[in-house]
């Protein structure tokens, strides 16, 4: 509330606004079959003056006398400008189909839609407006086809799986590269910590708000991307801010606050039950779980032992709900308030903005601030000059997540529920084996990651001739991380040392300096050429230092001053460069006919000095056939669009000085300091170079009422960068070398229907559809020998002719029923019935290490979204669904929590186990730690889901009210994120990926924090 | 207008400038600097012999500290194979070496050897580059002291000593020698073993230029004449040229630079005593340090203890040796293997307690032995430097062996005493199979008692390089 008086102030400035002179035009609008198009929108250009056509498609507009354009549009059909001239009467007649005039950014300036012939896609401010996303990414989720987006993980502000027409690179980045207003930032994580908080990382692009945005444009082929050379393999994603627009100054208040909840929870055992079945399971061992975890802690859990039966009776035994201790309703909240406007020369766009999360889980939160100012004025006739400038600070609570047994969420769902919370002193309750009480680790331990983040550019456009402009643009992007790790004495993984605290800061800066001359001109009546030809430099610094410290007295001091010891302490400050010099032609003949071509050198520090610089060049040919003769006056086909490219892409993301040989400092010795070897040189280390072929088609048809747009690629990368193994006798083990070969094929599909439209007051439904297929595989490696990564060295493979990163394993066909079924297996010699069976894979008689294959696809087949708008009146629905089929997920936390054993919490389901009389499951017979927990297919669970990820109903107040408010557009509206799931998926969330953004691990999860359900409820005030 | 004109060919100007260096960062930071010029003057020399110092104690790949040599796996693998110690861990790497049952995939076996190849690369690289430095002739040297440790360590681990009676036929294959650093991909190539009896040419041949090229002392945990004179007496043992092993280590004891503690508890609880000829100097910073109190000292502690004394070591001891409770914790009570413990590292805070490589009292048994076998005959410089070593552990004669013995007896005497006097510091494995005393005393199979060529060598290196006979 304490806003109020803010908003107060503004109505009070508004309504002092004295009414200027007008004067009243007047129109109808109508179709190209003369039928009044109901519901049009006429607004002055520039203004927020504007109302809709009334059912004989007349409308009438008070505008100021000043007033220069008119601007009429209808859903479905292209938008027409008008002059506001002498005359008080101006009719429209509109024609339908797709808005082709439509302008879209792509790489180093704009295009109209219908010259684009690549594949790109855009996502425009009306798509963003008021979702609650935290991020870019997450407004990017299902909305683009081939635009592949893993949530990974419900951590406030962690990094998210985005990858374009599937992954590229093995060791590389697999991120797309972001450009914004212009310019590339710095992505990835910006931590020197995480590597020892595990699981989720932060990551670079969280800074960005997403409700500063205008538009986002993701360029997915060859032709699109191959301007930005060296970086593009993966995709680019152009992000634009808003800016300022002549005209009365327009004020803009949003506001939402909710709450989250989890979305579901494991079930698991009660205390006496999971007892009594380890007990059993254990048998075979001749032990009890009083002999493992000892008489008296089974004792202190509400065990009772009976000295005469030598038996237990657990029915005293607590059961803890750890998930409810540890899982909370936790509020979101954000508000956010912009003006823009601006005279003939000089416009602006400002905007401050708070966000306020707080995680599920106790002791995570994430806040941010941002400020934003873009201005741009007009200097001369010739010289124009932008500012953009984005400000931001973000303080990220984190735990320790994924990956460890660390974390405040593992531990909930990996301590027994036999142990209490909390003692009969009501302190925290004991631990228990390798985990300890959650909620003491969410009290003491503390793990802060505060960012600042300056990112801005200023540019200069001169108008050398009419048809010839240069622009230079100046960008810096500073990123000052700060981190704060304290992990207590009292429990956890500083037990052994008395505490332990990090800290450590991160100053990344990125100067980026481009030069671009645009050239444009018509060649007779009927042929169009334009040139841009540019040039750009770009220095990135890394700026580090780390302190760790051991030896604290208790949880009261934190800092590391209160430490006894120093232990490790670290500081470093590295740099890349690129140069490149780029151009790209377009050409067109009757505006029927296109060509494009484009051209990039590159040249990086990060490669050998006998591959220093490398060539990207892309083609691409476009066919508007619709403009023919032939289907010029087809009333079922509106537009028919051709599309072909070809082009090369590269990727430059490996590390700052992998092809020299290098002595490392820190090799000390006996108090002295010393050097030593560190990494074998390879001078012709190179990039990682991505071919692509696209063919892409654009169809519209009812008059633009259903529009679809396919697309077909070819992505191949070769020379991945590998470490080739080599003998230890060299004092090293490996080095990099350009080896590999990853395909990834696929299509897309993007239908937008215009299903009802009745224009503005009447009932309107339209619907976007997206679909993406991609079918990835590894078509080479070093000398095509098998890499293994992920949980336990080899969850993830990859093997010549499987998808990246297969998820790897033992095959588990079932249990076995019987001895007969036993005689003569593999497992003869171990296996009693009720067993899982195990596919001997090298046929060697035994089930041994060799016997691991590949055991499911972490890759999705199709993947996409659906989203459908109502509108009726003033009130808005809009329901989007996001939705992934085909991929597996490797539910790895079953290794623990399906072993029988008394140390970790076990699944309910392991109550049915298999016995004689209980033939007909999939839980084995109970064996405490058998050979049941091997990493295999008994643990692979589909992944398939749909998800109703956002429904937002909205109410906008007419203008009748509005006006007499002083206001110009009130908004109210309500909208839940991830309210259902449909998915066969067993564990908490489908979307869970443990190993982050990194392009090694995917498609496990291991003891992942879920994502929330998100409800907010939201006012949108313009004035 | 014009301004602007110019303004705009000042800016493109200085973009094209600013770009020059853009490309050609030097790395600064953890200050890593090129290898091709790592070493060109003294002070870089003994940067990087320091550096080699520490490839005895750390390894760093990928960030991540491992400690394979003398920071525990090597350290420890002598008495593990052998009888003395027990793997009370989850690891199978370790499991399995304890219990002979190592494959040639065995992580640890190949992290050893990986660990020992990267020390000798660092040493190759001084030797190679300060050769031409003038006044770096003494690092020089005691790189070559730590290329002969290196190459020791790595034939006594995968290879059959000399002596070794065992039949097998690749008894005589030794370790592949690379005495060049290696600095690029032209570099790489496919490499074999050579024998045994090169390998250990290359160790003496390293061992006496090493001593010819240093002085009677130096700073605490670095090289002296002494320490490569002590190595060269245990070399000559293991190649059974006994007349030089004897005369080796007279040298070392008659030098005057070295005299025995009187409390054999004092060569653990004393850094750099008197006794001590080589110690590798362990810090408590994190990649100076070791585990070895970590994975030996008690449990009760606090320690991992993830290798755990023997009941045959406890037994070795007579009743009166003073070193039992410098060797072992909980010694009051009848052996358990839950309460038993090493206590010659005990260090657990700071993770920083020495290991010491040679020492007096080693001499001493190096001059029993050999001199005895030298004359074939229990001579009386030989037993006299065996009851040197009673005298001190039981603290008077009383203990002392006797003349008239026959050679076997005194010999197993030895043996034993070299079990009591050196438990844990990395020499009963070895002893055993030079000695032919596997089979007797463990009943193990000696082949076994030599770790495996690691299979990524066999992959890498192709049909070159051969494994040993049993793996």
């Amino acid at each position: 509330m304490k806003h109020l008086w803010f908003i107060l102030l503004l109505f009070s400035i508004v309504s002092l606004e004295a009414l200027a002179q007008s004067r009243t035009l007047t129109g109808t609008v109508t179709d190209s079959a003369d039928e009044p198009i109901i519901g049009a929108n006429v607004v002055v250009s520039g203004t927020t003056i504007g109302t809709v056509t009334d059912i004989d498609g007349k409308y009438s507009l008070v505008v100021p006398q000043d007033a220069k354009q008119l601007v009429i549009s209808f859903i479905g059909f292209q938008s027409v400008t008008f002059p506001i001239e002498a005359s008080n009467v101006i009719d429209a007649t509109l024609k339908a189909g797709v808005d082709l005039t439509e302008v879209l950014v792509v790489g180093y300036g704009t295009q109209q839609k219908r010259d684009i012939t690549g594949s790109v896609a855009n996502l425009s401010i009306e798509d963003l407006q008021t979702v609650p996303v935290t991020s870019i990414e997450q407004g990017l989720q299902g909305r683009i086809a081939g635009v592949d987006i893993l949530q990974n993980s419900g951590t406030p502000g962690s990094a998210i799986n985005v990858r374009i027409r599937g992954g590229t690179s093995i060791l590389g980045d697999n991120q797309p590269l972001y450009i914004v207003d212009g310019v590339p930032i710095t992505t990835g994580n910006p931590s020197g910590l995480d590597d020892i908080l595990s699981g989720q990382e932060i990551d670079a692009t969280a800074d960005i708000n997403a409700n500063e945005i205008e538009s986002i444009t993701v360029l997915k082929d060859a032709a699109a991307a191959a301007l930005y050379g060296s970086r593009a393999a993966n995709g680019v994603v152009i992000i634009n801010t808003k800016r300022g627009q002549q005209g009365k100054t327009k004020f803009n208040f949003n506001a939402y606050r909710g709450f989250q909840q989890d979305m579901n929870r494991l079930e698991f055992l009660s205390g006496p039950e999971h007892l009594r079945i380890s007990d059993i399971a254990l048998q075979p061992y001749g032990l009890t779980v009083a002999d493992l975890l000892g008489q008296s802690a089974v004792e202190s859990y509400g065990g009772i032992f009976d000295e005469e039966s030598g038996t237990w009776d657990y029915s005293n035994v607590v059961t803890t709900d750890w998930q409810e201790e540890v899982l909370r309703t936790a509020p979101i909240s954000n508000y956010e308030f912009s003006a823009k406007g601006g005279s003939e020369n000089t416009r602006f766009y400002t905007g401050f903005s708070m966000f306020d999360q707080e995680g599920i889980v106790i002791g995570s939160s994430y806040k941010r601030f941002n400020g934003r100012f873009n201005l741009d004025h007009q200097a001369s006739e010739k010289l124009s000059l932008s500012l953009s400038l984005g400000l931001s600070r973000s303080e990220n609570e984190r735990i320790v997540s994924d990956n460890t047994i660390y974390s405040p969420f593992a531990n909930s769902i990996a301590l027994p529920t036999f142990v209490p919370a909390y003692d009969d002193d009501g302190n925290f309750g004991p631990t228990l084996g390798a985990y300890d009480n959650p909620l003491a680790i969410a009290e003491y331990d503390q793990q802060l990651s505060v960012q600042h983040r300056m990112l801005g550019n200023i540019a200069a456009t001169y108008q050398i001739a009419p048809n010839l402009s240069f622009t230079t643009r100046w960008s810096a992007d500073m990123l000052f991380l700060k981190e704060d790790f304290f992990w207590n004495p009292l429990v956890g993984q500083a037990v052994g040392t008395d505490g332990e605290a990090n800290t450590s800061t991160a100053i990344l800066t990125k100067y980026v300096n481009e030069n671009t001359l645009n050239f444009n001109t018509a060649i007779g009546d009927n042929q169009k050429f334009d040139a841009l030809l540019g040039f750009s430099w770009e220095d990135n610094h890394t700026e580090r230092s780390t302190l760790q410290a051991t030896g604290f007295p208790n949880v009261e001091f934190t800092t590391i001053n209160a430490a006894t010891n120093y232990t490790d302490g670290f500081s470093s400050y590295t740099d890349y460069g690129i140069v490149s010099y780029f151009s790209r032609f377009n050409y067109s003949i009757n505006n029927k006919y296109r060509a494009s071509f484009s051209l990039r050198l590159d040249g990086s520090s990060r490669f050998g000095e006998n591959n220093r610089y490398a060539l990207f060049p892309a083609g691409s040919l476009g066919w508007t056939v619709s403009d023919e003769p032939f289907l010029a006056n087809s009333n079922t086909i509106s537009n028919v669009n051709l599309r072909l490219s070809y082009g090369l892409t590269g990727n430059q993301s490996i590390g700052n000085f992998a092809s020299r040989g290098l002595y490392a400092a820190g090799r000390n010795y006996a108090g002295s300091a010393g050097t030593a070897p560190e990494q074998l040189g390879n001078p012709d280390l190179t990039w990682e170079e991505t071919a692509q072929f696209n063919a892409g088609l654009d169809l519209a048809f009812f008059k633009g009422r259903v529009a679809l747009t396919a697309d077909y690629y070819i992505k191949t990368t070769t020379e991945l960068l590998l470490p080739r193994p080599i003998s230890g006798t060299t004092g090293f083990t490996q080095i990099q070398q350009n080896v590999g070969e990853i395909e990834n094929k696929g299509i897309e599909f993007l239908l937008t229907t215009y299903n009802i439209t009745n224009g503005g007051e009447g009932f309107n439904w339209n619907t976007n559809f997206n679909l993406g297929y991609n079918k990835p595989v590894v078509k080479a490696l070093n000398n095509d020998e098998p890499l293994f990564y992920g949980l336990g060295g080899d969850s993830n493979a990859f093997i010549v002719g499987e998808v990246p990163a297969a998820l790897y394993g033992f095959e588990s066909t079932g249990i076995f029923q019987s001895e007969e079924e036993i005689a003569g297996s593999p497992q003869a010699d171990t296996a009693v019935p009720g067993d899982l069976i195990f596919t001997d894979v090298d046929g060697d008689g035994a089930i041994t290490g060799n016997d691991k294959k590949v055991i499911g696809s972490p890759w999705p087949n199709v993947f996409g979204g659906i989203t459908n708008t109502f509108s009726f009146k003033g009130f808005e629905l809009s329901a989007f669904f996001s939705y992934s089929f085909g991929n597996d997920l490797y539910w790895l936390q079953s290794i623990y929590a399906t072993d029988f054993g008394p140390f970790d919490a076990q699944l309910a389901k392991m109550a049915n186990y298999w016995t004689p009389e209980n033939p007909n499951t999939d839980v084995p017979q109970p064996f405490a730690f058998g050979d049941h927990t091997r990493q295999g297919s008994h643990m692979v669970f589909d992944a398939s889901y749909i998800r109703l990820k956002n429904l937002t109903l909205a109410y906008n107040f007419s203008s009748n009210l509005t006006q007499k408010l002083g206001l110009e557009k009130i908004r109210l509206y309500a909208q839940g994120q991830n309210l259902m799931t449909s998915t066969d998926y067993p564990g908490l969330d489908p979307e869970a990926n443990s190993g982050g953004a990194d392009g090694t691990n995917r498609g496990y999860d291991f003891y992942a924090y879920p994502q929330a359900r998100t409800i907010t409820f939201g006012v949108n005030l313009g004035f | 207008m014009k301004h602007i004109k110019h303004l705009f060919f000042f800016l493109l100007f200085f973009s094209l400038m600013g770009c020059e260096d853009v490309l050609e960062p030097e790395p600064i930071g953890i200050a890593r600097f090129d290898a091709a010029t790592a070493i060109t003057n003294v002070d870089e020399a003994e940067l990087a012999l320091i550096g080699a110092y520490d490839g005895l104690q750390t390894q760093i790949i990928s960030n991540i500290v491992q400690r394979d040599y003398y920071g525990v796996s090597f350290a420890v693998a002598g008495d593990l194979i052998a009888d003395n110690l027990l793997a009370t861990t989850t690891f199978t790497s370790y499991t399995d070496i304890d219990n002979l049952n190592v494959t040639s995939d065995n992580i640890t076996t190949e992290r050893i050897w990986n660990a020992i190849y990267a020390m000798i690369n660092r040493a190759n690289n001084i030797i190679e580059r300060a050769a031409s430095i003038s006044g770096a002739e003494s690092i020089v040297a005691e790189a070559k002291f730590l290329r002969a440790l290196g190459y020791f360590d790595l034939v006594r681990t995968y290879a059959l000593p000399p002596t070794n009676s065992a039949s097998s036929p690749t008894k005589d294959l030794g370790v592949p020698i690379v005495l060049q650093p290696i600095e690029g991909p032209g570099d790489l190539q496919s490499i074999g073993r050579n024998p045994v009896s090169e390998v250990y040419a290359q160790i003496v041949a390293d061992l006496q230029a090493a001593a010819a090229g240093l002085d009677d002392d130096n700073a605490d945990g670095r090289a002296s004449k002494w320490a490569a004179t002590a190595l060269l007496a245990r070399a000559y043992l293991y190649m059974g040229q006994y007349a030089q092993a004897a005369s080796t280590a007279e040298s070392v004891i008659n030098s005057g630079n070295f005299a025995l503690n009187g409390n054999f508890a004092s060569n653990f609880t004393t850094e750099f005593s008197g006794e001590s000829i080589f110690e590798i100097d362990f810090g408590p910073a994190l990649a100076d340090d070791n585990v070895l109190a970590r994975d030996l000292y008690d449990s009760e502690q606090g320690a991992l203890q993830r290798f755990t004394p023997t009941e045959s070591i406890y037994n070795a001891f007579e009743e009166g040796d003073s070193r039992l409770t410098a060797t072992l914790g909980n010694t009051d009570i009848p052996y358990s293997v839950s309460s038993a413990f090493v206590n010659k590292y005990f260090r657990l805070s700071s993770n920083d307690d020495n290991f010491i490589v040679s020492r007096l009292a080693e001499m001493y048994l190096i001059l029993a032995e050999a001199d005895a076998m030298a004359n074939n005959a229990v001579t009386d410089k030989a037993l006299t430097a065996l009851n040197t070593l009673r005298e001190r552990a039981f603290g008077d004669a009383t203990h002392n062996y006797g003349s008239g013995m026959d050679l076997t007896t005194f010999l197993a005497a030895v043996l034993n005493e070299r079990r009591t006097e050196l438990a844990f510091e990395c020499h009963r494995s070895f002893d055993l199979l030079r000695t032919n005393q596997v089979e007797a005393a463990t009943g193990g199979n000696p082949l076994k008692y030599i770790f495996p060529i690691p299979n990524r060598e066999l992959q890498i290196n192709g049909d070159v390089m051969v494994q040993n006979e049993g793996y």
